[in-house]
């Protein structure tokens, strides 16, 4: 009995592994043959595009300043002469804040009156440079305004889903707003969006435990000792080994380096440098040497860092103007805004990122959108970005104004000392003053990859298991790789190419395995 | 006899349809992308490359470490998780155990209770120094502090940790009912024979719970290789990429480098592995096997 | 008598280390979720509370839940968006049971051609990862217009009715084939003996497979998300709590003790239904054991 039952159960089985196997060969097949066959896809087909640019250059060289708040003036800018007879809707992707919205609801309210012919649907609680826009734009549903920031609506203006709004308005219009905030959403001569504020890291620090801010690092050492000994409180809360390098770049500049650098008119990553070592080196000798510095494993006000520093805990973080009311509530006139430090050994400052948020249109591609939807995208961005929305911002929600004229109103109000309560004039002043010292933020396509390189060499690092050196060499690989992999750069620089093993390993356990598993005898268990 | 078969077909239509659109769909568009180029730089138009991502996977050296990983992950947890559940559930069967309602109930909360909130709870337990965890639990227990940030093998307990709090309740739900299902007269022939606890556990228990201990590992099985959340929060895949799984890494690949057809190919492969691991189970325990 | 001490030793031994393991375990369960109750009354939106004191909170506040009842977002409110998730869930549930009730019954009575290999490919279709079909999901159901309810009841209950349908032919497996050709004689159809006999007698898996479908759909949040965004009054408690919590949005910061209460709230009637349906889970997967092998 035991034999035939044997050999009933492995035919039967067999059949079934035959099956599975078969349909999976199946599934391949198909996949492989229908990439084969569309071997040039396109996903929908394209509209034409720039037929009404042309119209647009003509009608406002008269006036050398654009007044962007005035409706009449906006509609001849895109190109109309009268309001339509129909109205129009546009969908808008609103990625601000609830203080920001505040602001954002009056100008809203401001906008329907001046133009009561666009409807706006607003989507309220998007993120910033986030893949749902692309998986929307994918199927066509992408809103037709979105707030992002510059260097993701840069990668995503690269992929063809952003509109360029340089063969839609004047070039005039770039001279409405702050110049760092402007080119930042300016990628090979094209605009692509319009900013309506200027953001980067400053460093708060508590009054009670920081008299003076420090001007160099070595004054940051020095307090953030004292700060230990005497309060026995965090000198720094860093999470150099949690962060993706936004922070961490200030201090690279610091220390004379450079994300990327030009070899023979291209683009290549210039991680690999003294210049990391030793930031890295001083980020660890203050962590584990002096031990002043907290490696939070969260960044902001939500996170370690933040919550530590509401608690008097840590008496120095690096975070930005977006936090402000956090720390304001919380520490009241203890707290303090001060530029990053000059880096001692360099004589070059700490230089952040000063990057910028801002609305950009999608093509028609990814939305939908007719011409007239269009038009009143433009001129949403174009009143959402002028002198009262960004005015409103300011006073509202402290954001850094990136219209010129908000900006110089901004400065003169703190220079009168007109902010409530008093003390927000001095913090503000001190966050404006890092706005002298910043990098520009790359918002290049190839600016993407270097987020995860640094990340995981950089939290290997802190976690002691490579050395800067290694760190260092293994970043600017990872950086290259990734570069490779994506098409930004061809493999000419030698990349490391495993063995022949490791695809022999890979064959056997993924396609032999089942045939081993078939000819093997039944066991009982 | 025909006639009946294709009759009886209506009843299994609705779900066919649902898997075809809800399951094979997205594979097979997964294996259609992972044909091409397509990220953000190709995202409107796209062409086809052949092998190219499946050769990137195995060439750029991550391959083996993830694979690593996600065994770690993967049966690290599903083995303290069973191990957890069965005892529960054994010490629950016992007929003279007062309270089991109330114990049991208490138990299975983490289960029930969100884990979108249960996650960032852990996540912040686990913050070192400050954390609850090391502040006060780890001390109390005389155990070493955990620091994800530093240690691969602090980071790994931390995970595995949270991952069983999620998911011990479920093991024991299903072993707890398989250990009710046994007829007690099975207990009872034995004791008149003279057998002492230890007989009775590996000849009467045990073999009876073959088929549910063999069904909930390869379900578990399934489900931890794939679970994204846990590891994405807590870790983010470091320090490094040294807790990073499969699953963990195809979402980077799609979402930070924007490579769509990167991360399908890891997919892929990530299924196969599972699939090919996941025949094996059924076969060596067949528990398919009534199905014929 | 000797013999009988120690019987009694030993299980008096038993007992201690078992109410030991147990209590230990229940402090392990209940501890995190302490935390989050406590969070949820507090005022301070963070999750790392720095001293131990404050595991007892010497006051508790209820800005929390206020805000999460008061708080408008253009239409939408956490009570709308709860009625949303649970209307949502509830579909799910009732559309799971139906659909895991009709394959298990299939897989179970009737005679489907192939029917070991079918259940095969159901069951192994489903290890492709989760994460990575929410896009082609998305996708797909955009171009048929699906990007609502419907679309998500449907995205759903597969997922649920799989692992259910399994359960359920084993559940009906051992119910005899002969109560429904008794019925069938009586002069009842196929599908009324159906409903009539294996629906009442295999409770435990409907009530297993309704909790499964609607804890699942209730806690979801990435397919939610990407179908429902642009509609805030069709959102689910889910998208709600995290855009009220700050969670959304990287502008916003992050605002714990919000998301605690959200949770609190959502999460109480689910743990209530989790312990009313233990009697009904445990057996329910009872007939996974069986005693024939």
């Amino acid at each position: 009995m035991g034999s035939k039952v044997k050999k009933i159960d492995y035919k039967a089985i067999s059949k079934t592994l035959v099956a599975v196997i078969i349909v999976v060969v199946i599934v391949i097949a198909i996949g492989g043959i229908y990439a084969y066959l569309s071997s040039q896809h396109s996903s929908t087909p394209m509209p034409t595009t720039s037929s009404t640019s042309t119209s647009v250059t003509s009608t406002t060289t008269t006036s050398s300043v654009l007044n962007t708040s005035n409706p009449q003036a906006l509609m001849q800018l895109v190109g109309l002469s009268t309001a339509p007879s129909t109205p129009v809707t546009i969908t808008v992707w609103n990625s601000y804040s609830t203080s920001e919205n505040q602001a954002f609801n009056e100008t809203l309210a401001q906008f329907e009156q001046a133009f009561p012919w666009i409807h706006v649907q607003v989507t309220y609680g998007v993120g910033v440079g986030t893949s749902q826009f692309e998986t929307a734009a994918k199927a066509g549903q992408a809103p037709i305004v979105y707030r992002d920031t510059s260097d993701s609506g840069g990668a995503l203006f690269a992929a063809g889903l952003v509109l360029n709004l340089s063969q839609y308005l004047p070039q005039s219009v770039t001279s409405l707003y702050v110049p760092t905030a402007i080119k930042d959403w300016e990628l090979n001569s094209s605009l692509y969006g319009l900013p309506d504020n200027v953001n980067y890291i400053v460093m708060f620090y508590n009054k009670k435990f920081v008299p003076y801010p420090p001007n160099t690092t070595e004054q940051l050492v020095q307090i953030a000792e004292s700060v230990n000994k005497t309060y026995h409180v965090w000198g720094i809360a860093y999470g150099a080994g949690d962060e993706y390098g936004y922070r961490f770049a200030a201090w690279f500049a610091g220390f004379e380096g450079q994300i990327f650098a030009t070899n023979n008119g291209k683009v290549v990553p210039s991680l690999n440098s003294t210049a990391m070592v030793n930031a890295l080196n001083f980020w660890y000798n203050l962590t584990y040497n002096l031990k002043v510095n907290y490696l939070a494993p969260s960044t902001g006000a939500g996170g370690a860092e933040g919550q530590l520093f509401v608690a008097n805990q840590t008496a120095i973080i690096f975070d930005g103007p977006w936090d402000l009311n956090a720390y304001l509530q919380a520490l009241g006139p203890n707290l303090g805004a001060a530029p990053l430090p000059l880096v001692s050994q360099t004589g070059l400052r700490a230089a952040p990122f000063i990057g910028s948020t801002g609305f950009l249109i999608a093509s028609p591609q990814a939305s939908g959108a007719t011409q007239l939807q269009i038009k009143a995208a433009l001129i949403f961005v174009l009143y959402f970005t002028n002198y009262q929305a960004d005015l409103r911002l300011w006073e509202v929600a402290h954001d850094i104004p990136a219209n010129l004229q908000a900006y110089n109103e901004a400065l003169s109000q703190l220079k009168e000392g007109m902010l409530k309560p008093t003390y927000l004039n001095q913090i503000m002043e001190g966050i404006l003053e890092q706005a002298q010292y910043g990098q520009q933020f790359p918002n290049i396509p190839q600016m993407a990859y270097y987020w995860n390189s640094f990340h995981q060499y950089a939290s290997e690092f802190f976690a002691n298991k490579i050395n800067s050196t290694q760190a260092v060499q293994g970043m600017e690989q990872a950086f290259i790789q990734a570069l490779v992999q994506n098409g930004l750069m061809s493999a000419l620089i030698p990349l490391p190419i495993l063995p022949p093993f490791q695809y022999v390993l890979a064959l056997i356990s993924v396609i032999l395995t089942p045939m081993v598993v078939v000819i093997s005898p039944k066991k009982r268990w | 006899m025909k006639k009946e078969k294709l009759f009886s077909l209506f009843y299994i239509l609705p779900i066919v349809i649902m898997i075809l659109f809800l399951f094979v769909f997205p594979l097979l568009y997964s294996v259609y992308i992972s044909f091409t180029n397509l990220s953000l730089l190709h995202f409107l138009t796209y062409s086809y490359v052949g092998l190219r991502n499946y050769l990137i996977i195995f060439q750029y050296g991550y391959f083996l470490e993830l694979l690593k990983n996600t065994l770690i992950w993967t049966i690290g947890s599903l083995l303290t998780m069973m191990t957890l559940g069965f005892v529960l559930a054994l010490i629950l069967n016992q007929t003279d155990l007062k309270g089991r309602s109330i114990f049991y109930a208490i138990l299975i909360l983490p289960w029930a209770f969100p884990g979108f909130i249960s996650i960032l709870i852990w996540q912040g337990l686990w913050v070192d120094p400050y954390g609850m965890m090391n502040r006060l639990v780890l001390p109390l227990l005389h155990l070493p502090r955990v620091n994800s940030l530093t240690s691969t093998t602090d980071a790994w307990i931390e995970l595995i940790a949270t991952n069983d709090w999620l998911s011990f309740p479920y093991f024991m739900t299903v072993f707890y009912s398989a250990l009710q299902s046994i007829p007690r007269e099975l207990y009872d022939i034995a004791d008149l024979d003279g057998a002492n606890a230890f007989t009775k556990f590996f000849t009467i228990t045990l073999p009876s719970l073959k088929r549910t201990i063999a069904f909930v590992f390869i379900t578990s099985f399934v489900f931890t290789w794939n679970n994204f959340y846990p590891i994405y929060v807590l870790t983010g895949g470091g320090p490094g990429i040294s807790t990073e799984t499969f699953i963990v890494y195809a979402y980077q690949e799609a979402f930070s480098y924007n490579n769509f057809a990167l991360a399908a190919a890891w997919s892929i492969i990530s299924t196969i592995f599972v699939i090919v691991l996941g025949i094996i189970v059924i076969k060596y325990t067949r528990i398919l096997d009534s199905f014929t | 008598m000797m013999q009988i001490k120690k019987y009694r030793l030993f299980k008096i031994l038993r007992l201690v280390i078992s109410y030991a393991v147990l209590i230990i375990m229940a402090a392990f369960s209940i501890f995190p979720l302490y935390y989050v109750f406590v969070t949820s009354f507090s005022n301070a939106p963070n999750l790392i509370s720095l001293a131990v004191s404050d595991l007892l909170p010497k006051h508790i506040y209820f800005t929390a839940y206020e805000y999460l009842f008061t708080t408008n977002l253009y239409g939408g409110s956490f009570p709308l968006w709860i009625r949303n998730s649970l209307i949502l869930a509830g579909s799910t549930a009732i559309i799971s049971v139906l659909l895991a009730l009709i394959t298990g019954y299939a897989l179970s009575r009737l005679n489907v051609p192939a029917k070991k290999i079918l259940a095969t490919f159901i069951y192994i279709v489903t290890f492709f990862p989760y994460t990575a079909s929410a896009v082609p999901l998305y996708l797909l159901f955009a171009k048929f217009h699906l990007l609502n309810y419907i679309g998500l009841i449907l995205a759903y209950t597969p997922g649920t009715s799989i692992f259910a349908a399994f359960i359920a032919k084993l559940s009906i497996d051992s119910i005899p084939a002969s109560y429904e050709e008794i019925a069938m004689i009586d002069g009842l159809s196929r599908f009324g003996a159906f409903l009539r006999i294996v629906m009442r007698l295999a409770l435990p898996v409907v009530a297993l497979t309704a909790l499964l479908g609607f804890s699942g759909t209730y806690l979801d949040f990435a397919l939610a998300y990407s179908f429902l965004l642009p509609n805030v009054k069709e959102w689910t408690a889910t998208i709600g709590l995290y855009y009220m919590a700050g969670l959304l949005n990287q502008a916003s910061a992050p605002a714990y003790n919000i998301f605690a209460a959200g949770a609190v709230i959502m999460g109480i009637p689910l743990m209530a239904l989790f312990i009313v349906s233990q009697r009904m889970m445990t057996r329910a997967y009872s007939n996974l054991a069986g005693v024939k092998q």
